[in-house]
């Protein structure tokens, strides 16, 4: 064990109790950094991702839960907290369960829509409104399987929460996709009205499809905070239970400023078009036409390098910034430029090596995403009492992974 | 109690309720699995219960799960190595794969072979079996879908007289009707349709799914002088709506799409979406081929010199090149515009 935990250690190692030994600490408690450590290869990576990319493909698909439990294992055990690394302990059978459901799922939703309409539209109600559910399940089994020093977390979060969570943009997000799926059956004469009552009917859906974009849009930072409010506010380690405090309008202004960053290559593009001499020559000039569409393809391409890394560094450092538990905190320094940069250089490479770059990527995004956080812990960690969390784990863990081995993110 | 002759292994146990480790050891015994911490005066046997054991990393930590959630923990690697091999053990056959670089090139060499003939016979194999359970009203109204799909953005009503209709309708019928009864049980119904191809289509004739023929006037009136050759034409479609082509190209199209989409598709859609284009000119050559067999079968049975169509071709081409010009299209259209598929089609039609 590390040097600064060696006096609890030895008091634990004597089999006190904890209340005693949280007794004997001292009145102010020190914090002390926990080390984070990601030591991942690229090239042992690649190995791994190249055989189960085989056996993926040879078993038709179904080898994909346990090519990603063996690789959560890998990412896990190279990513070191003060000196102990991060266990995953999903069973990958009972991941192969939850994959088959999902398969089902989806495959009814994407088959199901094309040959029958009634059946589409039933299917992606079911989906949005199982999503929550599933979310959570997702959430529950990684969590549950996730050990550190053979301690449990829990993700404690219930499924009214859940619910009340994602359905502010459920209901938008349904008369959104549903108008738009009926009215394009109705083009294409899949579903018909009466001749006459189909004008009135293609109007009055015309509205409806635009209010429910405008209230998604409108209300999808909300939904994301509530949604990260509820992811934080339910995880548990032994009996730290994390709680974080960020408030509603500053998701609408990491929004806002993404929006900026999508702006940021169209200005550019509409900019250059404005430039008379420029736009008189790609009139005259062929092969300017081409020059133009790499122009417009790179402008695209710009925009996912810029706006994704944008979003995803500010929320990361957002959220974990304002989380806390009684004796731990989070300090996220995730910098949007290293982030872009190797974002660019990952997408650069996948290209041209046809997509072999692809675990570098993985395992070099990890890593920066991971080393950027940092965790602070006050007072001594001995007294953790793993029940806390691995009781609960153990109620949900399993049945969860009946649903879903999908992870979400970090 | 420990004095077993088995090589033992120093790890940290955690009991998976306390983040404090206590220094223990672990051995293989006759047939169990035993862990003893300092100071425990029995080890714990794990001995037939289901134990995880850890991958060969080169710098991960390696952790030995255990069934009651505990963690035993070894950072040196090569003490970890070093142990299993003395105990007799082995790390597990992937395991072991995933450690070498030169199986790790054996393993793209064969992923490429086996996408290679995925992609070469297991997709079209199992489009077509897919086709083949189908039911053909799937076809029909995939095929009234697609013609009005056209009719909206891409054709025109026909603007051929009625005489040059029943003209192309009689020559199809005479060459029908002089098949003999094997070839004629085996075709389709079908159903000529006429519109103008304008200047996407020009001289064209097309096989919708479910047996919808539709000819432009176009191609009409390339043939005004050579009103045979629209035998060979037709009956090239005829091929494609028997064998429905159509049906058997979309679906293997689209699962090289879906399936590249697995393997590429959460990081760029071009790339999903190439595969699948290219799919789709292969797979429609073999098509093209098919169909032209079929065509040339339809000709000799009518006693038409399949060679008229090498003629019709030349026309064809002609005329592409002379639109290409008038349109004076970048050099990226011109590339995909010339057919040298051509040259092989003329003398397919040539052969006695």
């Amino acid at each position: 064990m590390l040097d600064s935990d060696m006096a609890a250690d030895t008091l634990y190692a004597a089999a006190s109790p904890p209340a005693q030994e949280a007794a004997s600490a001292p009145a102010v408690p020190v914090e002390r950094p926990l080390a984070v450590q990601f030591t991942g290869s690229g090239v042992e990576y690649l190995r791994i991702w190249l055989l189960h990319l085989l056996l993926t493909v040879l078993t038709l698909g179904l080898y994909l839960p346990f090519a990603k439990a063996r690789r959560i294992r890998y990412l896990y055990a190279n990513s070191w907290i003060d000196g102990d690394a991060l266990a995953f302990h999903g069973d990958p059978r009972t991941m192969f369960r939850g994959f088959m459901v999902l398969v089902a799922l989806f495959g009814v939703y994407a088959i199901g829509g094309r040959f029958a309409p009634l059946a589409g539209y039933v299917a992606f109600l079911g989906l949005c409104v199982l999503w929550p559910a599933l979310w959570r399940a997702g959430q529950q089994f990684r969590l549950a399987n996730t050990s550190w020093r053979g301690l449990r977390l829990a993700f404690r979060g219930d499924l009214g929460d859940a619910y009340s969570a994602f359905g502010v943009v459920i209901w938008p997000l349904v008369l959104m996709v549903g108008v738009q799926r009926v009215a394009e059956d109705l083009v294409t004469g899949r579903v018909a009205f009466s001749a006459r009552g189909t004008p009135w009917v293609l109007g009055a859906m015309a509205v409806v499809g635009g209010i429910g974009t405008l209230l998604y849009v409108a209300l999808l930072p909300l939904a994301l905070a509530k949604v990260k409010r509820y992811q934080h506010n339910h995880y548990q380690l032994a009996d730290q239970r994390l709680l974080m405090q960020v408030k509603t309008r500053r998701f609408y202004a990491l929004a806002f400023k993404t929006l900026c960053w999508v702006l940021v290559p169209v200005l550019v593009l509409v900019g250059l078009l404005l430039i008379p001499d420029l736009r008189a020559w790609l009139d005259s000039n062929k092969t300017a036409g081409l020059a133009a569409i790499v122009v417009v393809v790179g402008a695209y391409l710009l925009s996912f390098v810029l706006v994704g890394p944008y979003f995803n560094a500010k929320l990361q450092n957002l959220v974990w910034n304002h989380s806390a538990s009684e004796q731990v905190r989070f300090a996220s320094t995730l910098k949007f430029r290293s982030l872009a940069w190797l974002t660019a250089r990952n997408w650069l490479l996948i290209l041209l090596t046809l997509g072999l770059y692809r675990p570098f990527a993985v395992i070099n995004t990890w890593k920066l995403k991971l080393e950027a956080v940092s965790i602070h812990v006050s007072g001594s960690m001995a007294g953790w009492d793993g029940r806390e969390s691995a009781n609960y784990a153990d109620a949900s863990g399993e049945a969860a992974g009946d649903f879903f081995g999908i992870d979400l993110g970090l | 109690m420990t004095t077993s002759a088995s090589p033992t292994l120093d790890v940290q146990w955690f009991d998976g309720l306390h983040p404090v480790a206590r220094p223990a050891r672990l051995w293989f015994d006759a047939n169990c699995v035993c862990v003893q911490a300092d100071g425990d005066d029995r080890p714990t046997d794990y001995g037939a219960a289901r134990l995880r054991w850890p991958e060969p990393l080169r710098r991960g930590q390696r952790q030995v799960l255990l069934p009651d959630g505990g963690v035993l923990a070894c950072a040196d690697a090569a003490a970890y190595d070093a142990w299993l091999r003395q105990s007799g053990r082995r790390h597990g056959a992937i395991a072991r794969w995933q450690q070498s670089g030169w199986l790790a090139l054996l393993t793209l060499a064969l992923l490429a072979a086996t996408l290679f003939a995925g992609w070469r016979w297991g997709v079209p194999l199992g489009a077509d079996a897919a086709v083949s359970f189908m039911p053909a009203y799937v076809d029909d109204r995939v095929g009234e879908q697609v013609l009005q799909e056209l009719d909206r953005h891409w054709l025109r009503p026909s603007k051929l007289s009625r005489v040059q209709r029943y003209e192309v309708y009689a020559r199809l019928a005479n060459a029908v009707n002089a098949m003999d009864s094997r070839a004629l049980a085996k075709l389709t119904p079908v159903e000529l349709q006429f519109r103008e191809g304008g200047r996407h289509f020009g001289a064209n004739a097309l096989a919708l799914p479910g047996g919808t023929i539709i000819v432009t006037d176009e191609l009409v009136q390339l043939l005004a002088d050579r009103p045979e050759a629209i035998v060979g034409v037709l009956g090239h479609e005829l091929g494609h709506v028997r064998h429905r082509h159509g049906m058997r190209l979309t679906l293997r199209a689209s699962s090289v799409g879906l399936a590249t989409g697995a393997l590429v598709g959460d990081f760029s859609l071009a790339l999903a979406t190439a595969p699948a284009m290219l799919a789709q000119q292969s797979y429609s050559r073999d098509f093209e081929r098919e169909a032209d067999e079929d065509a040339r079968k339809l000709m000799r049975s009518a006693s038409i010199d399949p060679a008229v169509m090498a003629d019709f071709f030349e026309r064809l081409r002609k005329q592409r090149e002379e639109d290409a010009e008038e349109r004076s299209d970048s050099a990226f259209a011109a590339a995909f515009s010339s057919h040298p598929a051509d040259a092989e089609r003329i003398a397919f039609f040539r052969q006695r």
